[in-house]
């Protein structure tokens, strides 16, 4: 008993969670656990369902079917041990607010109306770790695509939380910033659990020790084993895998 | 100028010392609340509530003379109407199905059709459009009284809230992740501009009450990009517009809504021709 409490509660579970918004079901019986320390990857086509299956862990949506559990707590719950770095930048550029003001978005609390000194301090740091030091007090706006995200990667992460979930975080910035970005995930991952959603294939499979596919149904993969056959499947057409040096596996042409 | 300063401390005309102090204490909650109703671009909600705002002084109006409810000024009236236009235009975004611009074209409507019907069931002396464009003739020392505690209400909250309101409007999933409901801010936003449009709606009159909450903070968007300065910018504004619009217009005998009005769409032209020249030169 002892035994399955502790695993439950270094576990994020997802069982048999089914959702709609309408009628149709975007995310059908999905199934799986993820443990505490991993670096998971959801890939999956445009519209399967990736998102949705983000916003249902992080309790913004509640599952018409299934259960959900971080940690052993319900999603609601676990809020404030889950950071997460949206989708689209989609935000309003004339919106006038400062790097250090998104940052401190960050460290919300219920319950309490001012910042304090531990707030700023942890704020500043989340920006040094993503080596935006010195930018507090920039225009949101004035950065360019990399520098945004990584605002908003600092606002995830400078409440501590054990979970980080990245919505396609790569998809408007050049190869190099990427790179910088998937080290600073890896240099994340020895503190905390890593969801980063994706619908293109170059992870890096050598740190992601496990894909999650996700096209409405759910398709789970150790990296080792993604065969040609179940990616082809998952995206209704051949999948052209971008080689990205060695530590890529390359799986259809 | 000497005559002016003489009659700004005659008591035979307290209507003047009222406004100009109205004018000066209600720049505070028109320069916090005008930015936020800018930036989250809800100033066509804003409006609906002020047009809105007509029902309840009608109404009072009416109460006053037939009801004999001799309590029931005027601007308690319109903080009645305000409130509910507020309360109603909330809960339909929030859990109505309907077209929000819909409702709030119904609300803006309807609340001056309702206002206008009292207002002509009412024989005493009473001319709508003082009420529509404002009048300082009108102003007594229980506005004075009434705007001065709304006016504390609007500062404090938006100072205690000041964080969470500026989260939420820049990022209202966000918000939500981190425990804070962006329905409450939102609320809180809309009533909030509730109350603000009613501090000054004996000066600057209902229809034009919408321009002095939006053009002080878009002249101030031209040239600041942050938060904080923005709003102080718009609240010194605000003030210079409706000090020297209502000097302007007891000195004219105008009504002195159009007066501010035309002082602050002024200075937005000047502002947008200057920013375009410094620009030009600039380049
Ligand atoms: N707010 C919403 N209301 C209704 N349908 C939605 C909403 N958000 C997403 N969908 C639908 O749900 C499906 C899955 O969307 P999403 O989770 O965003 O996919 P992905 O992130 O994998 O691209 C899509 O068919 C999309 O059209
Ligand atoms: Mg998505």
């Amino acid at each position: 008993m002892e035994l399955i409490e502790s695993k439950y509660d270094n576990e994020i579970i997802i069982e048999d969670v089914s959702f709609k918004y309408n009628r149709e079901e975007v995310i059908s019986k999905a199934h799986f656990h993820i443990d505490r320390g991993s670096f998971v990857c959801f890939i999956g086509p445009n519209g399967g369902g990736k998102s949705t299956l983000a916003k249902l862990i992080l309790g913004l949506l509640k599952p018409t079917e299934g259960y959900i559990s971080i940690f052993g707590q319900s999603p609601l719950k676990a809020r404030g041990r889950v950071g997460y770095v949206p989708q689209y930048t989609n935000f309003d550029l004339e919106f006038p607010i400062n790097v250090i003001d998104v940052v401190l978005m960050g460290r919300l609390k219920k319950g309490s109306l001012f910042y304090n000194k531990q707030d700023r301090d942890a704020a500043r740091n989340a920006l040094k770790s993503v080596d935006l030091e010195g930018f507090e007090n920039r225009h949101f706006s004035e950065l360019s695509g990399g520098q945004r995200q990584r605002v908003l990667i600092a606002r995830a992460i400078s409440a501590n939380p054990e979970v980080l979930i990245l919505d396609e975080p790569t998809s408007n910035i050049d190869a190099t910033t990427e790179n910088m970005l998937y080290k600073l995930l890896f240099k994340l991952n020895n503190r905390m659990t890593i969801i980063l959603i994706s619908h293109n294939l170059t992870f890096v499979s050598e740190n992601v020790k496990k894909v999650i596919c996700i096209n409405k149904e759910v398709k789970i993969h150790p990296t080792g084993d993604i065969t040609s056959c179940s990616i082809d499947k998952l995206f209704s057409h051949p999948v052209k895998f971008v080689e990205h040096s060695t530590k890529v596996e390359e799986i259809h042409e | 100028m000497s005559d002016l300063i003489q009659s700004f401390l005659n008591p035979e005309i307290p209507f003047l010392r009222n406004a100009l102090i109205i004018g000066i204490l209600s720049s505070i909650s028109f320069g916090v609340i005008g930015t936020f109703v800018v930036i989250r671009k809800i100033s066509y909600i804003a409006g609906a509530i002020s047009h809105s705002v007509l029902a309840g002084i009608g109404f009072a109006l009416y109460a006053k003379e037939n009801f004999g409810w001799d309590w029931f000024h005027p601007t308690l009236g319109a903080f009645g109407a305000s409130i509910i236009s507020a309360v109603i235009i909330g809960c339909v975004k929030i859990y109505g199905k309907e077209r929000e611009d819909s409702i709030i074209g119904a609300i803006w409507a309807i609340g001056m059709a309702v206002g206008l019907l009292f207002i002509s069931k009412t024989s005493g002396y009473t001319d709508p459009m003082s009420y529509l464009f404002g009048n300082i003739l009108i102003v007594s020392n229980m506005d004075l009284y009434l705007v001065s505690a709304l006016d504390l209400v609007v500062i404090s909250v938006g100072f205690l809230f000041f964080n969470k309101l500026q989260a939420s409007s820049f990022d209202e999933e966000y918000t939500s992740i981190r425990g804070g409901s962006p329905n409450f801010y939102y609320f809180l936003i809309l009533i909030l501009t509730a109350i603000t449009v009613v501090l000054m709606t004996t000066i600057v009159g209902i229809v034009m009450v919408i321009a002095l909450l939006t053009i002080p903070s878009a002249i101030s968007g031209l040239f600041y990009k942050r938060l904080a300065p923005l709003i102080i910018s718009t609240i010194f504004l605000t003030t210079i517009f409706s000090v020297s619009g209502i000097t302007l217009s007891y000195i004219t005998d105008t009504p002195s809504g159009p007066m501010i009005i035309i002082l602050a769409g002024l200075v937005y032209i000047l502002s947008l021709t200057a920013k375009k020249v410094l620009k030009l030169l600039s380049a």
